[in-house]
């Protein structure tokens, strides 16, 4: 695993030098990614990319070579905009294994402001509690009758919308208070700089990261 | 009443920006797939139904500042999903925003129809985002097809022409705004009702 | 350690929680607070911690002096220093992911080195006997297991002062000795406890002194030798849960024996799972009757209640109500499910809205539900603003109004006080008395013993014994759950 800070700049580079490229430098960018994932040793995630990654380029020059009609040069559209964002997307899948913690830790020794690390710590953490309450809100709802899934209540599509979502609403006033003021008594408000259990260093592997900023940079002439 | 955000303040608002981002992605996820023509009216619907959520993390912090943080947070998200072009962007409009809620003495961030007309310009500039995605990266393609005689070539170079931005635009602001009045008789008659929110 | 004199404590909106209050606690003393709901303890566990007054507002006079600190001048970041804060409910406190991270949460905030950082988390690692967990997601474990990484997450900063605000309420009774073995571990330490507990019967080793409040002022104060001779009838008519646990009576109540609902050889397995959850499960619910539920987490309490209300579909067996075959979909309306919280279970403005919410034309029938349920003058409240108790009682009377016949609770009385403890069994009984039959699952052996019938162990997705309360003694229930 790559440090974080490094992956994190790469992804920016990465989305930034989308814009730019022509499209052989995006097919460029894209190889690079997917050699970023599998330098780290996530072979099966490498190799899910690449697979893809070929379906999908095949694809693509099959529809330019095919000189066809609107609907098809309007999917034509769409794969050339898709295989742009594409190297981002697997450069963000690379950084996605990083556990949230190092990469708060990270963020941190690159400056990030600590208001916005412990928003997005809060919002990291919450994202899968507050998505399975709301299933479990829409369960009841649903035992009541008034659930998403019911057809008849679209009927009355404001009401449905708030049936669905005051109760999540009124959890997560609840859920913010209890959290903050444990936080509190957590020593929240320190002035101290935050300092971290992880080791976030620079290591020899690390300068092959740092090898792919040059890598990336390069494509802009392909 | 402390006037700089504090811990409690990034939290709520860390855990309010989730529940708007989920319902933009169900907004995005439904329609998407209708059809290329609905795409530049997916921002207003999202913005309707996610102003009550903001307006209630506004009115409970009652303070300078959420949506900026709002902005980098979903921003972050974002660029963590692999499309950090969206960090510049929404950080942009969370300032923007912000900047209409400057003009006051400090009882406009539990004021309704400020907070209404600040999220409805976080919303307009919120929207260039999938404008943007596909403008910059479809250039060549959509150029190309500018000329085409084909009826869904040209109904592409239409959806995403200056005038189809400027219609997109004007639709997420009048739906903020619509969505934020009906809102407000939510508000009122639970959060308001239950003691968790007061209008200064 | 701690010095209260003369507190009063009044909220923003006018009300007097607290009265002529004062409080003396030498280092290395425990002192448990206990009282019926209402009574101020948790107003002066928030004063002893510094969230009062700077997190919840309100007018606070008096001399206080914690841990060498005045809160009323010092922040609190600062006084977290000295005072550790355990709270009920670990999943609204955990700020992090994994274990090891949370454990480390405080230290990185007071800018502690990282070399001690990680020292002091080897120890509390190896002492505690959290090693194993160290890496896993906090999602994953046992209410137990996090309450232990909680507590070992506040001892981490070596504070003087431990507050805790009903640590047990989430936990069964294999937790809560886990629980009271940690606790002793800190008073060897000589630190000095402040618990404030509605359970008393793990404390009694550990307390110096127990304190009763009511109506906001401290009233009595007892040796654990004088609270465990207290007769019943005093314990009853302070609200006190009993300070020892194996000292309980069986309340045998009469009941019907027709069967209501035969649950046969259900199986339920995940499309993913090698083994099934719930494995040929059979079960008859009477009429009348009011059946206790107990087993560890993990044994398929949750997931049999998911499947009666027809929410998971069984892969096998059936489900008959009166001798008819019901599938999941029609099990919906007569299955009724109270949630430990009710938060999710309530949509409305107003109490009379929730009830009518699915049959809006019969209000007569709603206003006498209400009345039952002694909800009727709370008729126009918004559901958020009543009492947890009456939230309960309205999410049932909701079951009443959809002609449910099985009604199934969830921890109904954890961290309920005496009065309410006895306010639910109560309940329970006239609920089975309408000819439904009540479910209960539960780790109290009070409220078993209070309005049971029967009481069945579920162990890995089967029934490892049941029994009817007639046969057997209190003291086996407690065996039994732990």
């Amino acid at each position: 695993m790559f440090d974080a800070r490094i992956q994190f700049m790469l992804l920016l580079l990465c989305g930034s030098l989308a814009v730019f490229v022509t499209n052989t430098g995006a097919m460029a960018l894209a190889i690079l990614a997917i050699a970023f994932v599998l330098l780290q040793g996530y072979f099966r995630l490498a190799a899910q990319w690449f697979i893809f990654y070929f379906i999908f380029s095949a694809l693509l020059l099959l529809l330019y070579t095919v000189d066809g009609n609107g609907i098809l040069n309007a999917a034509l559209l769409m794969l050339a905009i898709t295989s742009k964002m594409l190297p981002t997307l697997i450069f963000a899948s690379s950084l996605a294994k990083v556990p949230t913690g190092r990469l708060l830790s990270s963020l941190q020794k690159i400056n990030v402001p600590k208001s916005i690390l412990l928003t997005l710590a809060v919002a990291l953490r919450f994202f899968p509690v507050l998505r399975s309450e709301s299933k479990l809100i829409q369960e009841n709802a649903h035992i009541r009758g008034i659930s998403l899934r019911q057809l008849k209540n679209w009927r009355k599509p404001l009401l449905l919308f708030e049936y669905a979502i005051v109760p999540l609403l009124m959890r997560t006033i609840r859920l913010a208070d209890d959290l903050s003021a444990a936080a509190s008594t957590r020593g929240i408000d320190a002035p101290y700089k935050k300092t971290s259990h992880h080791h976030i260093a620079f290591r020899t592997y690390d300068s092959v990261a740092c090898l792919f900023f040059f890598l990336l940079i390069g494509t802009l002439w392909i | 009443m402390k006037q700089h955000l504090q811990a409690k303040d990034f939290i709520t608002i860390g855990l309010y920006s989730i529940i708007i981002f989920i319902i933009k992605s169900i907004v995005n996820a439904a329609m998407a797939p209708l059809s290329i023509v609905a795409m530049p009216y997916i921002t207003g619907v999202g913005m309707f139904f996610s102003s009550l959520v903001y307006l209630l993390m506004a009115i409970r912090v009652g303070k300078q500042g959420p949506l900026l943080f709002m902005g980098i947070i979903l921003g972050l998200i974002y660029t963590m999903m692999g499309a950090p072009l969206m960090l510049p962007l929404f950080a942009l409009a969370g300032l923007l925003a912000e900047l209409t809620l400057i003009i006051g003495d400090g009882t406009q961030y539990r004021n309704v129809t400020r907070q209404a007309i600040a999220y409805s310009i976080f919303g307009a500039i919120y929207g260039f985002g999938g404008v943007i995605n596909i403008y910059v990266f479809g250039k060549e393609s959509l150029e190309k097809m500018q000329f085409s005689q084909d009826t869904i070539e040209r109904m592409l170079t239409y959806a995403y022409s200056p005038l189809w931005l400027t219609i997109s635009i004007c639709f997420s602001v009048v739906m903020t705004l619509i969505g934020s009045y009906v809102a407000k008789k939510i508000l009122q008659k639970h959060f308001v009702k239950a003691g968790y929110i007061q209008y200064q | 350690m701690i010095s209260l004199q003369d507190i009063a404590f009044i909220t923003p909106q006018g009300e007097q929680l607290l009265k002529d209050l004062s409080l003396h606690v030498t280092t290395g003393e425990c002192v448990v607070i206990t009282g019926p709901s209402g009574s101020g303890k948790t107003t002066l566990g928030r004063i002893l911690n510094g969230l009062i007054p700077h997190y919840y507002e309100g007018k606070l006079v008096g001399k206080i002096n914690i841990a060498g600190h005045d809160p009323k001048t010092t922040p609190l970041w600062q006084l977290s220093q000295h005072i550790a804060s355990v709270f009920q409910d670990p999943k609204s406190q955990f700020f992090t992911s994994i274990t090891e991270d949370e454990l480390v949460f405080e230290m990185e905030n007071y800018g502690i080195e990282s070399k001690q950082i990680n020292s002091r988390l080897e120890h509390i690692l190896n002492t505690t006997g959290l090693q194993v967990l160290r890496h896993q997601p906090l999602d994953y474990l046992s209410s137990g297991q996090k309450q232990q990484v909680a507590i070992a997450a506040t001892q981490l900063i070596q504070p003087e002062l431990f507050i805790m605000d009903e640590p047990s309420a989430n936990l069964d009774l294999h937790a809560t000795a886990e629980l009271e073995k940690v606790l002793l571990q800190l008073k060897a330490q000589s630190k000095t406890m402040v618990i404030i507990e509605h359970r008393l019967h793990y404390l009694m080793n550990i307390a110096d002194r127990i304190l009763y409040m009511k109506n906001g002022r401290i009233e009595q104060s007892f040796t654990p030798e004088e609270l465990k001779i207290l007769p019943n009838e005093v314990l009853t008519s302070l609200g006190l849960r009993s300070p020892i646990l194996e000292h309980g009576h069986l309340h045998i109540t009469e009941y019907d024996d027709k069967p209501l609902f035969a649950i046969d050889k259900i199986t339920i397995q995940y499309k993913k799972h090698a083994k099934p959850i719930l494995n040929h499960f059979t079960l008859t619910l009477p009429k009348g009757q009011v059946t206790a539920l107990i087993g560890h987490n993990g044994a398929g309490k949750t997931t049999l209640a998911r499947n009666l209300t027809g929410l998971i579909k069984e892969r096998s067996g059936t489900i008959k109500l009166n001798a008819e075959a019901l599938p999941a979909n029609k099990r919906m309306t007569k299955v009724w499910f109270v949630m430990q919280d009710t938060v999710y279970q309530l949509f409305t403005d107003s109490v009379w809205h929730e009830i009518l919410l699915t049959h809006p034309e019969e209000t007569e029938k709603a206003e006498r539900i209400l009345q039952q349920l002694q909800l009727l003058h709370l008729k126009d409240r918004h559901p958020a603003t009543l009492s947890g108790g009456e939230k309960q009682r309205l999410v049932l009377a909701v079951g009443l109004m959809q002609n449910a016949t099985l009604f199934i609770l969830d921890e109904p009385t954890s961290g309920l006080d005496g009065f309410n403890l006895t306010r639910v069994a109560n309940l329970i009984t006239t609920l089975a008395k309408n000819n439904c039959h009540v479910l209960v699952i539960t780790h109290d052996p009070e409220l078993v013993a209070s309005c049971c019938h029967r009481i069945v162990r579920l162990h890995e997705g089967q029934i490892a014994e049941q029994h009817v309360l007639e046969a057997i003694t209190y003291t086996d229930i407690i065996k039994m759950m732990q």
